[in-house]
């Protein structure tokens, strides 16, 4: 039977995991057991159970031999009866696989990217599966009378709260890097990446292990660890978060053993139950940021592709309309049929407009995800000046827009970008000046930079609002303006176009006599 | 008569492509996936328009098997798309020019003249 046969090819591989298991697990947890143990057998610093759980949830339930042989051993070996050592044994066993359980049962992420993950975690995944090896653990070493019912309870809180902040950190730094982040990492992040585990591993040595000496009793400065996990949790979501509550983790824990951090005032087992209640309360604070943080980003990646997307619906029939009115324009030309040439001259000036109100949504969505893409390119602003007053002169009759000055020389930057604001700026001065006859488009330059301003002579803008003008979403609102729909987002976009191009764009304004819009470029610029 | 495929996943758009580029002189050919990409070799265009969002299939690929033999290599391809980011794919992809849809006439017609 061919599925006898993989099993019996597989069956290597299965014993060689296990095995290996057990050796990391028996390592691990004999360093515990050497840091700190309360009445020899609970140790505040336990490795293994966050490992177990981490390795039940990645490789499966198949892997509990290798945790019950590791627990059974390490206990033998520290002096435990026989039975005793079963008994741990079964108990972290135990630990692991209900801790497993639980967490697949509710679908948690190993991402750890929700909320509710973490929740389910922390709430209960974490103190249900460590009060089990801690009841089944101490219970046997009562019964087994290694330890008296006096201290019955103080070795069952070490115990408990040890695997707690085992599976609070390493089950989950385990988990978010159990996938490797792929895609390449811009060098920016990776300065960022670099000054943050500097950040972090300063602020560990401070506060856990005493660099500079400094006294906690005179300066307690424990509080410092926060920014550096606050950056972290922001920044790198939660394998980010994850990595330096892992960090910080082992410096506190050495340093505690050491006697430098600042939780050494009683025994090392009270030292370290502080400690780690502490490291508890930082993970689970960092954890929460960094999962809310996540959740945000990934809804906000979901508007992005839904507006980018509808985007696309709006307009795949709009280039049909368009086409459609243009062909019918033509033939209407050949006929002469006046009338009906300015019916669709109408059309064609409102599917414009629709057509701009699309591309400067998709734009502010692009630009607020930070994906508007530039070209750079020589471009010829002359000649694009010229192309631009020439076709909306046609949407006018009663403007006359006249161009004076020249640039004289190319820039560099985004020719399609750069006329959108040019578009912007000329159908804004149209737009806002309803009584007036003309709009002059002026280019002046110095031997380094290009001034081009657009000047009306309409309503202006009130003093007050001159600032908030290049603001998102922010709209002149007074009774009479009201005649002047629009979304507050034209004029954002194109400050945003000319900030990428290194310039400058600002706002001359008298209320009632009329507006000059200006944007200066450098000649020799980066898009 | 100078021969141009149109490709594009909107049967209207097709129509109205071969309108306007019929009108203008040049024989037009339309496939609505591609699939023509396959007959072409009896019969090459001289230019292809292709659109890039294809349902069931994908304008890049088919820009990007144009581009890669050498019977087809030489035509030139302008993408058209109603994702204007599209545009910053056309050079990775070996297109040759770049159109946002929505367009005016003018704008395709002019471009049509500088490949033809």
């Amino acid at each position: 039977m061919p599925d006898l046969h993989h099993r019996n090819y597989r069956y290597p591989w299965y014993l060689i995991k296990i095995l290996t298991f057990f050796a990391i697990y028996f390592s691990t947890a004999k360093l515990g057991l050497s840091l700190g143990a309360v009445n020899r057998f609970a140790t505040l610093v336990w490795v293994p159970s966050g490992l177990a759980m981490a390795a039940i949830l990645l490789f499966g339930y198949r892997l509990w031999p290798g945790i019950l042989m590791g627990a059974f051993l390490v206990n033998l070996l520290n002096g435990a009866p026989l039975l005793v050592a079963v008994g741990i044994g079964i108990g972290n066993t135990l630990e692991a696989l209900s801790g497993a359980y639980i967490l697949k049962r509710y679908e948690f992420s190993h991402a750890l990217d929700h909320l509710r993950d973490v929740l389910l975690l922390v709430l209960l995944a974490m103190p249900l599966s460590a009060f089990i090896s801690a009841t089944i653990g101490v219970s046997s070493l009562f019964l087994g009378k290694v330890i008296a019912f006096s201290s019955s309870y103080s070795t069952w809180g070490a115990w408990w709260i040890g695997d707690m902040i085992s599976i609070l950190i390493l089950t989950p730094f385990l988990l978010t890097w159990s996938k490797w982040p792929h895609g390449k990492v811009p060098v920016k992040i990776f300065a960022e990446i670099g000054l943050l585990t500097l950040f972090v591993l300063v602020v560990g040595l401070i506060v856990f292990l005493g660099l500079f000496r400094t006294d906690h009793r005179v300066y307690p400065v424990t509080y410092l660890v926060f920014p550096p996990l606050i950056w972290a949790s922001l920044r790198f979501g939660p394998r980010g978060a994850l990595s330096a509550i892992f960090a910080l983790s082992i410096l506190a824990v050495v340093g505690t053993i050491k006697g430098l951090s600042p939780f050494t005032s009683g025994r090392l087992s009270d030292n370290l139950v502080l400690l780690q209640s502490f490291m508890g309360i930082l993970a689970v604070t960092s954890m929460i940021l960094a999962a809310v943080m996540a959740e945000r980003r990934e809804f906000e990646q979901r508007k992005d592709e839904f507006i980018s997307m509808a985007g696309h619906e709006l307009k795949t029939p709009l280039t049909s309309l368009q086409g459609y009115i243009e062909l019918l324009h033509m033939k209407f030309a050949q006929q002469g049929n006046q009338e009906t040439l300015s019916y669709l001259a109408k059309m064609a000036t409102q599917i414009n407009k629709l057509s701009k109100l699309i591309t400067d949504l998709l734009d502010l969505s692009k630009m607020q995800a930070g994906k508007l893409a530039f070209a750079e390119e020589a471009v010829d602003v002359d000649a694009l000046i010229r192309e631009i007053v020439e076709n909306l002169q046609y949407t006018t009759s009663q403007h006359q827009i006249s161009i004076e000055g020249m640039a004289q020389r190319e820039i560099v930057g985004d020719q399609e970008r750069l006329g959108q604001v040019l578009i912007n700026l000329i159908t804004n001065a149209i737009k806002y000046s309803p009584h007036a006859k003309k709009i002059i488009v002026h280019l002046a330059h110095t031997h380094d930079t290009l001034t081009i301003s657009i000047q009306d002579f309409g309503i202006g803008i009130p003093k007050a609002y001159q600032e908030k003008i290049f603001e998102r979403y922010f709209r002149v609102y007074s009774g009479k303006d009201r005649t002047y729909p629009g979304l507050g987002i034209g004029l954002y976009i194109a400050y945003q176009i000319i900030e990428r191009h290194s310039g400058k764009m600002w706002v001359e304004s008298c209320e009632g006599q009329g507006s000059t819009f200006s944007f200066s470029l450098p000649f020799v610029g980066k898009a | 008569m100078k021969k141009i495929l149109v490709v594009d996943d909107d049967a209207d758009i097709l129509d109205m492509m071969q309108l306007i580029l019929k009108g203008e002189g040049y024989e037009v050919q339309t496939s609505l996936n591609g699939a023509c990409f396959q007959q072409m070799y009896s019969e090459l265009p001289d230019l292809i328009i292709l659109d890039i969002l294809l349902s069931g299939a994908d304008g890049r690929e088919i820009c990007q098997q144009v581009k890669s033999r050498e019977e087809t290599r030489h035509i030139p391809v302008i993408l058209f798309s109603a994702h204007f980011s599209a545009r910053d794919i056309t050079a990775t992809i070996g297109a040759d020019a770049f159109l946002p849809k929505p367009f005016h006439l003018v704008e395709l017609i002019n471009l049509v003249k500088r490949y033809l």
